[in-house]
């Protein structure tokens, strides 16, 4: 028997790749074979602890890269959103602030004009006190 | 939306539409997996970097190139093998020709029992690393990232019959090298 060609087999059968029909013959060699059962033994042993060889951690530098570079795309396409405003909502914007603009000057002037007038008579009121006290001097 | 669930050929499709959180999901999902490959590869932990690095850089850029019925994982690692090949060009950190060379599996230079830690985990880490790089990385783009033959055959530009003889003959090595360990 050809132990090479056995023990190909056996890395096939770790690989789940060796067809059914030959996995009996592999099994009924292993049963006969010390080398090759020692073969197979140390191969499904190392094949095991493979599965629990954990990945390496990237380094931290590597991480910051692609943050950084996720942080330009997140600001440049921030940039783009404030630069594609629609013209109505632009008209829309620009005619909320005068009629503000119009409405806090229509209100101010109306104040204005209440408190002056407002003034005025208190002035005349003093002015009257002060007539009605000379007379009485 | 809970990201993690999303299946990576979603992702692509969200990331070649522009969506940028796709592109770091698909990052966060392999960093991992590409970099051990780069470093179990190369064996210095700044040229792994450097590859892993482009890596992902050539998957935010060149994500168009990715066809239907490919998967990221395959995409991602015949990248990161090319970028493994260019670091090795430009720093010179193994010779091209012992991608090939199928007469010698592993280096015999650096004796093992000097090397080898105490723990069986890096001792087994520290054969793999002693494996020449083409049944290196055959033998770990199986056994840790699970491809079939035909997905280590066309990663590594090779045809099954191939692979399975490199997977053999690396299997057969780690024996040799671990065998007073196990």
């Amino acid at each position: 028997m050809d132990h090479q060609k056995i023990q190909e087999q056996i890395s096939q059968f770790m690989d789940n790749e060796l067809p059914k029909e030959l996995q009996q013959a592999l099994f009924r060699h292993l049963s006969e074979c010390e080398l090759c059962r020692e073969f197979f033994i140390d191969t499904k042993t190392i094949h095991d602890a493979v599965k629990e060889l954990a990945y390496d951690t990237v380094p931290h530098a590597m991480d910051r890269k692609f943050e950084v570079l996720g942080m330009k795309e997140t600001a440049s396409q921030f940039r783009n959103r404030t630069l594609t405003i629609s013209i109505p909502t632009a008209v829309y914007s620009i005619g909320a602030v005068i009629m503000m603009t119009l409405f806090m000057y229509v209100v101010g002037n109306i104040q204005e004009k209440y408190l002056s007038d407002q003034f005025l008579q208190s002035v005349n009121i003093s002015r009257q006190q002060q007539t009605i006290s000379f007379d009485v001097n | 939306m809970n990201t993690t669930t999303v299946p990576d050929e979603e992702l692509i499709v969200q990331l070649k539409n522009g969506e940028l959180n796709a592109g770091s999901v698909l990052y966060i999902r392999h960093k991992n997996a590409v970099y051990s490959f780069c470093l179990r590869m190369l064996k210095d932990p700044a040229a792994a970097q450097d590859a892993a690095q482009e890596t992902f850089l050539k998957m935010i850029t060149k994500i168009q190139s990715i066809e239907r019925g490919v998967t990221l994982k395959s995409w991602l690692f015949s990248v990161a093998r090319n970028e493994v090949l260019m670091v090795v060009r430009r720093k010179k950190i193994i010779s091209m020709e012992q991608f090939d060379d199928e007469t010698v599996v592993f280096d015999h230079s650096t004796p093992l029992s000097i090397t080898l830690q105490t723990e069986m985990k890096e001792k087994l880490l520290t054969a793999i690393m002693q494996l020449k790089p083409a049944y290196r990385e055959a033998y770990l783009l199986r056994e840790t990232e699970g491809f079939t033959y035909e997905e280590i055959a066309t990663t590594t530009l090779t045809t099954v019959s191939a692979v399975k003889s490199k997977l053999f003959k690396a299997r057969a090595a780690l024996n040799e090298m671990l065998k007073p360990y196990l």
